[in-house]
This record gives C-alpha cells, sequence and structure tokens, in this order.
C-alpha cells in the first residue's frame, strides 16, 4: 500500500514559509493568467465559428446576470453536502472494519471499488424506481465519494509504523487498542488526504444525478442552458461547478492539515505503508479461489436478501439467478451474451486507451514538475481542478475537438485518470530516500540520471494509482460512451434504459462492476509484488 | 497531540456501531428508507388524494396543461392533491410508474411500448400530442428536408431518443450503415459547431431555440415521412386501472390535465408564463421562446379528432398507424397496448 491520494499536506516541512506562500501565490496566478488566454486564444478563433467557446467576460457576464444561480446552487450543494457526508461515514466504517478483520480487507476494498465504476448514469435509472428523486441523488454522489475516500482513510489506518504496533503489541495491547491509540494518529495526513479528494466527486455525482431531472439544480440549469443553446450559461454553470467543487478541495485539505503533524519518523514512513504485522502463507500462494468464492456468495446473499426483504417488483429489480439465466439459459441467450460481451469489448479498449493517454501526460507532468518547481507551483494546482470539471459539460468541447470516436473517448476518460495518476507519481517521486539524493550530488549525476533514478522509485505508485485510474478509467470509458460515442456498455446501458429493457439493463451494469472488481483484485496483488521488490 | 485525541473519540463511538459491511448496509438503510414513503393509500372522498404524475423532461411549456391544472387548482377540484415530478434526459418514466412511485406519467410512446413488450405492466391511456413531434434539425445551409438527404450524413441523436431514431430509419428503409449515428445529448451545440450534420430534435423546442439565436435551421417532421406517430403518451399501470380506487384517480387526474391543457391551448402566454416565471423559475427558461414553443405545439394538441372526441383522444386510425409505424422499427406494437377507456369515463358527463 502506497500513497493512493493527494498528500499535499506530507510534502516535507516548508522552509521560509512566508516568502514561499507569497511566492507560490503569485504562480498560481500566473498559471492562470496562462489558461486565461489559451482561453481567449481559442475563442477568438475555433469557437467564434463554432459558437461553441464564449469569452471569458461572456461567460462572466451570463454569470453576474443569472444571479450566480442562487437556488440551484444551494439545492445541488445540498444534495453534494449530504453524499459527502454518508458516503464518507460509510468509508470510515468500511476503514474501521478493514483494520479490525484484515481477513475482509480484500473483499470490502473491492466491494468499494465497485461502487465507484459503477457509473452513475446506470445506478440513477434503477435507484429512482426504488427511492425519491432526492435520495436518489444523494445516494449517487455518496457513491462517487466513498471509495476514492475509503482508499485514503485505509491508507492513513495502515501507515502506523511498524515499530509501534509491535511495541502496543509486545505491551499486551489487541488491535482495537492499536487501532485507537497508534493508527488513528498516524492517519490523519492520508485519511484527509483522500477525504479531501474525494470532495468534488460529491458536487459532480450530484450533477450528474440531476441529468434525471429535477425542479433546480446545477445539472438541471445545466441541461436546460445545453438545450436551450446558452453556450455562455453552460460554461457559466461549469465553471461554477468546478470553482465550488475545488473549493471543497481546498477547505477540507486545509483543515486537514490543521490536523496533521510532522511525523518523527525515517525517510521512508510517511505514505508508504509499513509492513503487515502478519502474513499468511496462504495468501501469497496461487489466487484465493475460496475467498473470492465467499465473496460472490456473501453478494448474492445480500442482493437475494433486499429483494425479497424489500419485496421488489420482478420486473424492476433482477437476481443474480435472473442474470445468470438471461446470459445462459434463456431464450436468445446467446444473443444476450454476443450483446453484453460485445460492448464489454469495446469498453474494454476506450477504458485502456483512456487510462494509458491519462497515464502518459501524467508522467510527462510529473517529470516535468520534477525538473521545475516553478511548473509545479504554476499548474499542479489547475491539474487538480482538472477532475472538478463535470464531465457532461466537458463533452461537447471534446467531441468537436477530438470526434466521438477512440480518440475522444480516451480523453474524456483521461481527465478521470489523470489526477490520481500524476499525483501518486509526484509523491512516488519525492519519496525517493535522502541517501540515494546524497548520492545523485555525490557524483555529480545529470538530469538524466536524477530522472531514472526517481522514476525507478516512483515506479510502485504507478502502480497504486493504477488502482485507482484503472476504476476511473473504466467508470470515465462508459460514461463517454453514454455521453458521446454511442457504443459499448455504455450505450447499452443507455438504450436498455430509455426501453426499460432492465435484463440487459442489469446485467450490463453487473458485467461493468464485475470487471471493476477483477482488475482492482489483480492490481492489488501485482501492487503487493511491486512494493516489495521496488521499494527503497 | 490532544486535537487526535479528540478525533479519536469522536471515530471512536461511529466504530461503536461496527458494520460487517459499512456500505451494504448503508445502501440498504437508504433503499429501505424509501421503500416505506412509496407507499400511497388512496384516501377517502373528502380528503384530496395524493398522486405524483411522472414527466419525461423538466417543467416547461412542453407541460403547459399540466402547469395551468396545478395552478388554477384544478387537480384539486377533482380531489387530487397532485405532485408533479420532473424528467430529465437520464430519467424513463416507465419504470417509475410501474414501481408505483408515479401513478400517470407523460412519456414517448415508443420507450412505452418496448417497456410493455419487455415486460412491464403498462396501459397508453391518452396522447398529449396527435402528431408526431420529433423532427430532424439541420442548418438551413446544408439543408435535410426528406429521408434521401440523410444518406451518408452525419447525425446526433440523445441516448432516450434512439429507439425513435432506429423505427424511423427502417420505416424509409435505411440501414444503419448509410448513414453515422452519435449520440448528442439534448444540446443542439454539435449541429452549430459543425459536428454532425443534423439532429433528432423536437418540432417546438430547438428549431424556434436556434431561430432565436439567429442560426436559420431546416426542420424535416417525421410524421410527414412514413413515421406518423401518437406522442407525449400518458400511461398508468394496468393493474390500477382494474383496481376501482385508483382507476378513479386516473379519471379525475385525466379530467384535470383535460380542462388545464384547453386553457393552455387557448393561451400560449399562459402555459408559457406559469414554466418560465413559477415551476420552472429556476431553469432560466426565455418567455419569448416559450410562448412560440406553446404556439407551435398546439398544432400537435389538437386536432380534428381531439374537437370531436375530446383532448388526448387516440382514433383507431392513429393508433393503427401507430402501431405499424413502430412495427417497422422493431417496436412490436398492438392497439391493444392502447386503450380510451379511461377517456371515455373522462369525457362521459
Amino acid at each position: 500500500m502506497t500513497a493512493v491520494a493527494a498528500p499535499l499536506s506530507s510534502r516535507g516541512p516548508v522552509r521560509l514559509r512566508l516568502p514561499q506562500k507569497a511566492r507560490s501565490g503569485l504562480l498560481v496566478l500566473a498559471g492562470l493568467a496562462v489558461l486565461l488566454g489559451a482561453w481567449i486564444i481559442a475563442a477568438g478563433t475555433v469557437g467564434a465559428s463554432a459558437k461553441i467557446i464564449p469569452q471569458p467576460w461572456t461567460v462572466v457576464h451570463a454569470l453576474f446576470a443569472d444571479g450566480f444561480y442562487g437556488q440551484s446552487l444551494t439545492g445541488t450543494w445540498w444534495e453534494a453536502i449530504r453524499g459527502f457526508f454518508f458516503g464518507n461515514v460509510a468509508a470510515v466504517v468500511a476503514g474501521a472494519t478493514c483494520i479490525l478483520w484484515p481477513r475482509l480487507r480484500g473483499f470490502i476494498m473491492q466491494l468499494a471499488a465497485a461502487t465507484y465504476s459503477a457509473p452513475a448514469v446506470a445506478i440513477g435509472p434503477i435507484l429512482i424506481v426504488f427511492v425519491d428523486p432526492d435520495t436518489t441523488k444523494v445516494v449517487i454522489s455518496a457513491l462517487s465519494v466513498f471509495f476514492v475516500s475509503a482508499s485514503g482513510i485505509l491508507l492513513g489506518l495502515s501507515s502506523a509504523s511498524a515499530s509501534s504496533l509491535e511495541l502496543i503489541h509486545a505491551m499486551g495491547g489487541n488491535t482495537l487498542f492499536g487501532l485507537r491509540k497508534v493508527r488513528l494518529r498516524f492517519a490523519v495526513p492520508a485519511a484527509a488526504a483522500g477525504i479531501a479528494l474525494s470532495a468534488p466527486g460529491a458536487l459532480l455525482g450530484a450533477i450528474v444525478a440531476e441529468y434525471l431531472g429535477g425542479d433546480s439544480g446545477i445539472g438541471v440549469a445545466m441541461v436546460q442552458a445545453q438545450q436551450a443553446f446558452e453556450v455562455p450559461r453552460t460554461w457559466a454553470l461549469a465553471l461554477l461547478a468546478t470553482l465550488i467543487s475545488a473549493a471543497g478541495y481546498i477547505v477540507v485539505s486545509l483543515i486537514a492539515r490543521r490536523f496533521s503533524f510532522e511525523m518523527i519518523n525515517n525517510d521512508a514512513a510517511v505514505g508508504r505503508a509499513a509492513p503487515r504485522l502478519k502474513r499468511y502463507g496462504w495468501r501469497r500462494t496461487g489466487i484465493p479461489v475460496g475467498k473470492v468464492a465467499a465473496g460472490v456468495v456473501i453478494v448474492c446473499a445480500v442482493w437475494y436478501a433486499l429483494i425479497w426483504a424489500l419485496r421488489l417488483d420482478s420486473y424492476l429489480a433482477k437476481t443474480p439467478g435472473d442474470i445468470l439465466a438471461f446470459l445462459t439459459v434463456s431464450e436468445g441467450a446467446a444473443e444476450h451474451r454476443s450483446i453484453i460481451f460485445g460492448a464489454l469489448g469495446i469498453t474494454l479498449r476506450d477504458a485502456l486507451a483512456g487510462y494509458l493517454v491519462g497515464s502518459a501526460v501524467a508522467i510527462v507532468a510529473a517529470i516535468s514538475i520534477q525538473f521545475s518547481t516553478v511548473i509545479e507551483a504554476m499548474f499542479m494546482p489547475i491539474a487538480m481542478t482538472l477532475r472538478s470539471i463535470p464531465l457532461v459539460a466537458l463533452t461537447p468541447l471534446v467531441g468537436l475537438v477530438f470526434g466521438r470516436d477512440l480518440i475522444g473517448v480516451a480523453v474524456l476518460t483521461a481527465t478521470i485518470t489523470f489526477v490520481p495518476t500524476l499525483v501518486n507519481l509526484t509523491v512516488g517521486m519525492k519519496q525517493m530516500p535522502r541517501s540515494a539524493e546524497d548520492l545523485l550530488h555525490a557524483y555529480g549525476l545529470g538530469w538524466r540520471q536524477a530522472v531514472a533514478v526517481r522514476t525507478m522509485f516512483a515506479l510502485p505508485s504507478l502502480v497504486t494509482s493504477a488502482r485507482i485510474a484503472i476504476p476511473g478509467a473504466i467508470l470515465g470509458a462508459v460514461l463517454a460512451e453514454y455521453l458521446a460515442t454511442a457504443t459499448g456498455l455504455g450505450h447499452l446501458i443507455a438504450l436498455s434504459s430509455a426501453n426499460s429493457d432492465f435484463s440487459t439493463l442489469w446485467a450490463a451494469v453487473t458485467v461493468t462492476t464485475v470487471l471493476s472488481v477483477v482488475f482492482y483484485a489483480l492490481l492489488s496483488r501485482l501492487e503487493s509484488a511491486a512494493v516489495r521488490r521496488l521499494s527503497p | 497531540m490532544q486535537d487526535h485525541s479528540a478525533q479519536s473519540n469522536q471515530l471512536k463511538s461511529k466504530f461503536a456501531r461496527r458494520s460487517l459491511v459499512g456500505f451494504l448496509a448503508f445502501a440498504a438503510v437508504g433503499v429501505s428508507l424509501a421503500a416505506c414513503s412509496s407507499t400511497v393509500s388512496s384516501a377517502g372522498a373528502g380528503s384530496p388524494v395524493p398522486v405524483t404524475m411522472q414527466f419525461n423532461y423538466l417543467k416547461n411549456v412542453q407541460f403547459a396543461g399540466s402547469l395551468v391544472a396545478l395552478d388554477k387548482g384544478l387537480y384539486a377540484k377533482h380531489g387530487i392533491d397532485m405532485t408533479l415530478t420532473a424528467g430529465g434526459p437520464n430519467l424513463s418514466v416507465e419504470p417509475v410508474v410501474q414501481s408505483g412511485k408515479a401513478l400517470v406519467g407523460i412519456t414517448h410512446t415508443a420507450t412505452a411500448v418496448n417497456a410493455i413488450n419487455n415486460g412491464a405492466d403498462l396501459t397508453i391511456i391518452g396522447a398529449g400530442y396527435q402528431k408526431n413531434p420529433f423532427c430532424i434539425v439541420s442548418l438551413a445551409g446544408k439543408p435535410i428536408s426528406s429521408p434521401k438527404d440523410l444518406m451518408g450524413k452525419k447525425i446526433g441523436v440523445s441516448a432516450t431518443n434512439l429507439p425513435i431514431w432506429n423505427a424511423f430509419l427502417k420505416a424509409n428503409g435505411i440501414s444503419s450503415t448509410q448513414v453515422t449515428t452519435v449520440t448528442i445529448d439534448f444540446d443542439p451545440t454539435p449541429l452549430v459547431s459543425g459536428e454532425v450534420d443534423g439532429f433528432v430534435g423536437f418540432y417546438t423546442n430547438e428549431p424556434i431555440i436556434l431561430e432565436q439565436k439567429g442560426v436559420k435551421t431546416q426542420t424535416m417532421l417525421l410524421n410527414d415521412f412514413g413515421y406518423p406517430l401518437l406522442e407525449e403518451v400518458y400511461i398508468a399501470k394496468t393493474s390500477s386501472l382494474k383496481d376501482a380506487a385508483k382507476r378513479k384517480e386516473i379519471v379525475e387526474v385525466m379530467k384535470a390535465e383535460s380542462e388545464g391543457w384547453a386553457q393552455a391551448a387557448a393561451d400560449p402566454s399562459l402555459g408559457a408564463g406559469l414554466a418560465t416565471n413559477k415551476y420552472g423559475k429556476d431553469l432560466k427558461l426565455s418567455l419569448e421562446q416559450q410562448i412560440l414553443a406553446a404556439t407551435s405545439q398546439n398544432g400537435l394538441v389538437v386536432s380534428d379528432t381531439t374537437k370531436a372526441k375530446g383532448l388526448f383522444w387516440m382514433s383507431d386510425g392513429d393508433i393503427a398507424a401507430t402501431v405499424k409505424s413502430l412495427s417497422l422499427g422493431g417496436s412490436k406494437a398492438t392497439a391493444a397496448m392502447f386503450s380510451d377507456d379511461v377517456l371515455k369515463d373522462v369525457y362521459s358527463k
């Protein structure tokens, strides 16, 4: 386990505090100025003929003329706040459960990964049948928060130094005592970073959910603005949403920073997990088939129990057995399989392309950041806001510039996978042990070698970020297929939802979810291997 | 370190409520809470009965009659305490009605028929539009005015309109290889930006919006090219229609709807004003555009049939034509899915 989230607060001690602060503030402004310049040029050239990119001042004017969408803002904000709260309560419970009962850890985190990539566009139409529209929006918002936050919390809880835990163990303290007295204290930085990183998800989840309809809300206003071809208003709403989610991230980060403290520890402690106290021999040997089977049985049992206990309509709610029958023995099962697995193939391709593009850009960005603290200070905060932009607002622009085929999907998906990869790589590269750095200096090695050495130390981070980025890529691919390309599982979900074809809808959602769980599980194993081999 | 003990205390109390699978418990609570609130009991004749009607889109002038009925207290007059629920691009109305969360829904005919074929227990009980409002919107400089103009073109279709689009293509003998379909999301931007050559729009919406924005367009009504359709249909659960109390509620709802739409059709600015300033206030609608939309909508709502039989009436001929159109597109519609029985009760004094 390594840094999943962005421990901005763990970047090490800051020297020369005040001047540094002023300087980084100026640099962020400079970065914004560059961005604004690019916007104005784009609006004046491509945007002018296509009427798709309005000038910044037109957007600001719309923002003022529309009175900052007061009511809509409050509505969406309230959904997002509740989603953020419930998502994080669930994440804390999940994180603590993982520590108290380590055997459940794999199962719980795979389930969490499943919630992350089960797309709102698919969950929404199912959920709204069972709960009221407001609850639907809150649940979707919470689902967008849960996994990112749980990953950070779990990382935090497992980052206590082994020596402290061993001390507790030696003194006769049990696991719960260790959790209370040691792990919680060590958990704060990474957990807080994860929670902060999840904050934009709360708002974006609520906005996507609002595409199911409503009287008020940023998503609702955006649907209307897009249909009414009010381009400056669409941009104003997207800008507002971006600013608010970015502000959410910053506020939570700042609060977190107040609670974090300097760890008195050796070089490799922060972010990098301490080795587990116990290792089960059978875990390392082969795939733990029994465990997977137990997980499947539990999920199916809960699934059946919910349908039975709530007496859900068999037309709307399908059981695992129904889905299996749909794909194997029902009339037209062969056709169902070819539809579902054909779509799955396309989605795999789209997700892979999005993951590769996002990672490639993130690697280049991470390396440039290693070179220049100026570039880092200018663009890192802006890069962080990339995941705060609502994808629904971005689609027409991406569709126009990159087309609505593989490249367009890859770009849309990459906006989701880019940030976690960049953040983890940056942290990973900085975690080079002091001794290695001294060695570089002592030998007077050039930048090529410096990059090579840092990259080696960052490799485990690449695998770690893949564990978040790949479920993210699946989510992004499905969403992009839904919004832009009319292919793959995203399209199948849209089509079956429109036709109230619940058998196909449930099967498609199940396949999407299983896909991300499998990837998550495989990457977790790969990660442990990589960390063992490559950790400093 | 003091901060942390405070935090740990707070967290400790949360751990006290140990949950085996945190997330599932959370989801289960959400679902069960909602299940409790979803049962609607029909009250006696005295107090108004709470009823929900699900729209398939946001509260704009497309639902003028319902907004008028609510504002003028027409539902209340018929003993109904009405909640109108807005829809959106990602919402399917049929499951909401099927689940009982709404008694009546307004939806597209093709999706209703497909839902019934997929096992939903629904009946179409009236048609808001006598004519098919779907059209292909293209730029006046590069017009698509007949199906043969579609060849080799790139057409944007929103996900929820795909069944309609596919049906139209089949009705005109166009294969999916002869025209490129891309998904767009209720947004005319791709047409204006030149990304697509045309898109499936709503006759009363996008053409007017674009006209107002200074974009000259050409519209081709699907209704004029082998695809007549009763549209904006009202649906209810078949089992509700068999339940005397529920059926009575549905009849009363449709009475109020009929009166509301009569007023809305007589004065296009009435529904437009309510949408813009009251029920769809936060959508920032343009009053002028809503009035234009309401005016053109009247041509779809009012016809010789409705003048003779009453609003929403579905004549046997129109039902047959609709069934034929949908069947061409692979939706196995049957006349039995449509029923004027509720409307007969509405208009029998």
